[in-house]
């Protein structure tokens, strides 16, 4: 048994238009995903993401390129292919006037589930998202975050060996937010489930993720660890102060250059609506240039309202690929 | 198979669990066939805008004499549908009879016969050669026998031909009622001699000078003098119940929209995502869609199943007497519905794979759902409409109601109409499921 679950070669997309250019969502895209880890698709909204799983899952064919799940083509041998995975959708999909059970008897039986087997696994799932003592409330009367860990339940039920999971925390609130990224690795951990997850949240891929893909206008412009990624763009530590003056000294700014040399980036913007100075320094290690830069603040005797110290994350990895910032 | 039945099921939960769901499929059509059908169980032509209904007459009464009086009744009951030709525009508009037929009166049996067949008229009134002879009895040998106009009707356009029958009948009841309101005055006076000697002989001076014309003995019979007989096409004897007529066809029609909001529910869970998680299922896609087809099918057939069960109770309850209104070939009636079952959902999925969206689906379907409505008789008479005949052919209404009313009148012979029922549902459904495989791909 190989190492790798998710193979694709070449996927692509293109779906044509009446009156427009055809429209590539998804741009030969190339990777590999390893047994028991959790992927990441990152991207801002509309590069491809839902796209690529669509395609990885057997809901839309691909124009060019297939893809194998634990070595079966999605194209040519799809079912074989859809026994070994489940999916989550970014909609709550899901009969809301039904039940979780009625739910999970609907799909348990999709997946070739009956019997006790069935109700073992629906008792195991409904356990696992800590909704067994609903079990028999109509759906439409849960919250925002217990439709969604039903909605995670229906696609664990025949224990696929890949969860796709499509931004599953869209609209809820911090609370049950954290309780699905739990489940999520818990599913890895505890029961060695290879996730592919996708988010425009950098914030959940970089706590989630074992491996990142950036994807951008349909195209895979990054695959690594978080470190790897990091190390692309060189690694930076971004040190943001807040100085309570709408101008520097031209003498600060000159001591300023002088301390601190490329690499070393300085940025310094004028703050309007706090009437005050925002300097940015971008810097390998930069912690460490941190007490040189205060004690030079303070010799010009500037007040420091406040300082914010950020080491490289995927947001400044993205923003160093694409010159975007991801939610733009 | 599992998984087939796993879906049909779930949908077929879905609709009937759903108190306002049930409220659209049986309730309404339930309670708009029987308003029409109690509404025709009456005389209600003045209430209905509709006008011009081409009716054809045939007298074959011969007038017989009696005495110095000439009786023609055949001669009187068409004058109430064929005015005179110096007859004034208002006169016609006022006229209720006239406004709402065109009749002509006819020479030719066989001619008025073959214009129900080929429908220029909805129906032929053919009164008998013995129909005064009959009617006068009554005065001479103080007998009853009762005349039987034929009623021949055009079974492709119940609903006119139902107001023609009541129309008749009106006319009927208002020649029967004429004579037994005489024959009743009469009949108070003979009860009243039976305390009064004087009066008794007084009475039987006056019948032998020939002043009662009327036959004593009818003043309490209860017999009506006018019969009608409806016939169908192929000769059977019909009886004309609204209550089955407006059943069959209100039950169809509804039908219709419930194929259409069942197939439309595909896009409504594409939308929600639903679809999607079952085609990530392992389960063939071409599986999924057959599984909704037939899930229409089957919602359909328990529709109308019941609905024609529901009316034959509440037209037995008008009728004060139990009845099955839709025939005695109940197998043929279940594969009858059936077909109409299946030739709507065939239908209906071919609106939902050319739909985009779920509110276009609804749209679509509803203009659909009326189109055919309109093509299969259920409002106006198509045949009057010129080019618009033909088209008549492709909808589901015209050949499921006309089935439902032949298995009704006794006529088994509907293989015709299973035949292009099926064949229409085929095809609609296999275009559909093409169409909308190859967008699930896209």
């Amino acid at each position: 048994m190989t190492s790798l679950l998710v193979e694709a070669h070449g996927l692509r997309k293109v779906y044509r238009r009446a009156k427009a250019e055809p429209l590539v969502a998804v741009d030969h895209v190339d990777l590999a995903v390893e047994r028991g880890e959790i992927f990441s698709l990152l991207g801002p909204n509309g590069a491809g993401k839902t796209t690529t799983i669509s395609m990885l899952s057997g809901l839309v064919k691909p124009s060019e390129g297939d893809a194998t799940i634990d070595g079966y083509s999605i194209t040519r041998q799809p079912i074989a292919a859809k026994q070994r995975l489940g999916i989550v959708p970014q909609e709550i999909a899901l009969y809301d006037r039904f039940s979780p059970l009625h739910n999970l008897q609907f799909f348990g039986k999709l997946y070739g589930l009956r019997g006790k087997e069935l109700d073992m696994r629906i008792d195991e799932v409904l356990e696992l998202v800590d909704l067994t003592s609903r079990r028999n409330d109509p759906v439409q009367t849960f919250s925002g975050g217990m439709k969604r860990r039903v909605n995670i339940a229906a696609g664990l039920l025949h224990r696929p060996a890949l969860l796709f999971m499509d931004e599953p925390t869209v609209g809820i609130d911090p609370q049950n937010r954290r309780r699905v990224l739990d489940l999520i690795k818990h599913l890895r951990d505890q029961y060695g489930i290879t996730v592919f997850y996708t988010s425009h949240l950098m914030e959940e891929v970089q706590e989630l993720s074992d491996r990142i893909a950036i994807v951008d206008h349909g195209r895979l412009i990054a695959l690594g660890t978080l470190r790897e990624l990091v190390q692309q763009i060189g690694e930076e530590d971004r040190i943001t102060l807040q100085i309570a003056q709408p101008t520097l000294p031209p003498q600060l700014l000159d001591q300023l250059h002088a301390a601190f040399p490329a690499p070393v980036r300085l940025d310094i913007q004028h703050d309007a609506e706090q009437n005050s100075t925002i300097l940015q320094m971008f810097a390998k290690q930069g912690r460490k240039q941190l007490p040189q830069l205060l004690q030079l603040l303070n010799d010009a005797e500037l007040e420091v309202h406040s300082i914010e110290l950020r080491e490289p994350d995927l947001e400044a990895v993205f923003l160093a690929l694409t010159g975007r910032q991801l939610r733009d | 198979m599992y998984k087939l039945w796993t879906i049909i099921s779930n949908e077929i939960f879905q609709i009937y669990s759903d108190r306002n769901a049930l409220l659209i499929l049986l309730l309404t059509p339930l309670a708009v066939a029987s308003l029409i059908g109690f509404a025709f169980s009456d005389v209600a032509g003045e209430t209905i805008g509709i006008s011009n209904i081409p009716v054809a007459l045939v007298n074959h009464d011969q007038a017989v004499d009696q005495g110095e009086q000439r009786i023609a009744m055949g001669e009187s009951f068409t004058k109430v549908f064929v005015p005179p030709a110096d007859a004034t525009e208002q006169e016609l508009l006022d006229n209720e009879v006239w406004r709402l037929t065109d009749a002509v009166l006819l020479a030719d049996e066989r001619e008025a016969r073959a214009g129900v067949d080929d429908g220029r008229y909805v129906a032929a009134l053919i009164i008998p050669s013995d129909f005064s002879a009959n009617m006068s009895q009554l005065y001479t040998t103080f007998e009853s026998h009762p005349s039987t106009i034929e009623l021949y009707a055009n079974a492709e356009s119940p609903v006119l031909a139902a107001i023609v029958e009541a129309i008749a009948t009106s006319v009927a009841t208002r020649m029967n009622a004429g004579s037994i309101a005489i024959s009743s005055s009469i009949g108070s006076l003979i009860e009243l001699s039976a305390s009064d000697p004087e009066l008794a002989l007084q009475l039987q001076q006056a019948d032998e000078l020939g002043l009662f014309e009327q036959d004593f003995s009818q003043a309490f019979s209860q017999e009506d003098q006018i019969r009608f007989e409806r016939q169908d096409i192929s000769g059977n004897v019909a009886r004309f119940n609204p209550f089955m007529m407006f059943g069959a066809g209100q039950a169809v029609f509804f039908m219709m929209f419930t194929a259409m909001a069942t197939m439309n529910s595909i896009l409504r869970e594409r939308r929600e995502g639903l679809l999607a998680r079952q085609l990530a299922t392992p389960t063939d896609p071409g599986l999924v869609l057959l599984a909704r087809m037939l899930s229409s099918v089957c919602i359909c057939f328990v529709q109308v199943g019941m609905l024609l069960c529901a009316m034959n109770v509440i037209g037995s309850l008008f009728e004060g007497r139990w009845s099955w209104m839709y025939g005695n070939a109940i197998g043929l009636l279940i594969v009858t519905v059936l077909a109409i079952a299946w030739a709507a959902s065939g239908f209906a999925s071919i609106v939902t794979s050319l739909a985009r969206t779920p509110e276009q689906g609804n749209v679509i379907g509803g203009v659909i759902t009326i189109a055919m409505g309109m093509l299969g008789g259920a409002f106006f008479n198509v045949s009057s409409l010129g080019g618009l005949e033909l088209v008549r052919f492709l909808s589901v209404n015209y050949w499921g109601v006309s089935a439902l009313i032949q298995l009704a009148q006794g006529e088994n012979a509907v293989q015709s109409h299973l035949l292009v029922l099926t064949v229409l549902g085929t095809t609609t459904f296999v275009a559909g499921f093409l169409i909308f495989r190859k967008r699930l791909e896209a």
